[in-house]
């Protein structure tokens, strides 16, 4: 006598896929010993039934040639929508050219007044190089204070003496 | 681009709109006729209203094409259309909780000679269809109705769109376990819901 195949193998088949009418038979007679198990394989091959024979919807007999026409308008509409982008492109380019010149120009400007104070302060600097060391200044005082102080007798003696 | 051929001929004619080109438009038409039906039933069962579940499909495949080029052949193209329709699912009724009154679409005019809609109902009764059936069948989609979302996407899913458990983790972003376990408890609560009907062996299924 073959053995009653268990519950969950047998059920896991019948959810599973639609069986043929053989297949339902062979298990008819595999699950005779166990009347129970037999009237649940009957609630399930009759809940399949349901399932499988209920009818389907109503369709309209142009519903492919509906969808093809939509997806012949869509490929249409992404074809217009290439081709006008490709003519957008030019004045989007030449919008970016012009940005890209005022940039251009405006940089090169800053450059020229950067390098024209910068010739300014080097020039400062070398003159500032060239004046003569503090230690020149150390008696200005001293000498100011002799050139104020000099007197006409004083000049007259000095230019005697270098005679 | 670098794509490399698959043995799934939805991946194949997924690669094919990848690349691009008139080709592209003809790979698409297949992919569109051969996944139309399960797609609507999908938005249908998740948006219990035949008008709109179309608009939202056609926006599933609109939303597809846009994007194949982010879509990588690793990924069935089952999976990847039934993500993009779950989140634009979610999105739809997050939008309607906001905006009851609102429609998905604004009414458009249709004319005699171009009409919206060509509706071929399938639902119509035949001769053998008893009103016994049909109100089973009210019943099974008003519980399918009432199960929490992830539960009837994934029932759905199975049943249905006929993905795997590993596709199913994929769309809904579990793990395999938790997809298991997602199915089991959502039908545990269809068993409940629908016992009369299964108990009683009113219905035969035919």
């Amino acid at each position: 006598m073959n053995p009653v195949p268990d519950h969950n193998d047998w059920l896991d088949e019948v959810e599973r896929r639609k069986l043929s009418a053989a297949e339902a038979e062979a298990l008819r007679r595999a699950l005779a010993q166990s009347p129970r198990e037999r009237a649940r394989l009957e609630v399930e091959l009759a809940l399949n039934r349901l399932l499988d024979e209920l009818p389907k919807p109503a369709t309209s007999t142009n519903f492919a040639r509906r969808v093809m026409q939509a997806v012949e308008a869509e490929s249409a509409a992404a074809e217009r929508a290439r081709e006008s982008g490709a003519w957008l492109r030019w004045p989007r380019l030449a919008w970016a050219g012009a940005v890209f010149a005022l940039g251009l120009g405006g940089w090169w400007q800053f450059q020229g007044v950067s390098r024209a104070r910068l010739a300014v302060n080097v020039a400062d600097v070398s003159r500032a190089a060239a004046a003569p060391g503090v230690e020149v200044l150390q008696d200005f005082e001293a000498i100011r204070s002799l050139q104020t102080s000099a007197q006409p007798g004083d000049v007259a003696l000095l230019a005697a003496l270098t005679e | 681009m670098a794509v490399t051929p698959s043995h799934d001929p939805d991946t194949d004619l997924m690669l094919r709109v990848k690349r691009g080109g008139r080709e592209a438009h003809e790979a698409f038409a297949a992919l569109v006729e051969r996944w139309q039906q399960p797609l609507i039933s999908f938005v249908y069962r998740t948006l219990p209203d035949g008008a709109e579940a179309e608009d939202l499909a056609q926006a599933v495949f609109l939303q597809v094409w846009k994007t194949a080029d982010r879509y990588q052949p690793s990924a069935k193209f089952s999976t990847f259309l039934f993500t993009v329709a779950r989140n634009l699912c979610l999105n739809e009724l997050r939008r309607r909780s906001r905006h009851p009154a609102d429609s998905l679409d604004e009414p458009r005019a249709e004319d005699d000679q171009h009409p919206l809609r060509q509706i071929e109902d399938a639902r119509q009764p035949s001769a053998a269809d008893s009103a016994q059936q049909f109100e089973i069948f009210a019943k099974v989609e008003a519980a399918l109705a009432e199960l929490p979302e992830k539960q009837r996407t994934a029932i759905v899913l199975c049943r249905e769109g006929e993905l795997s458990y590993e596709e199913i983790a994929e769309v809904l972003g579990t793990s395999l376990q938790a997809t298991k376990s997602i199915i089991h408890r959502g039908r545990e609560l269809l068993k409940a819901r629908l016992k009369p009907y299964l108990r009683t062996g009113e219905w035969d299924g035919h």
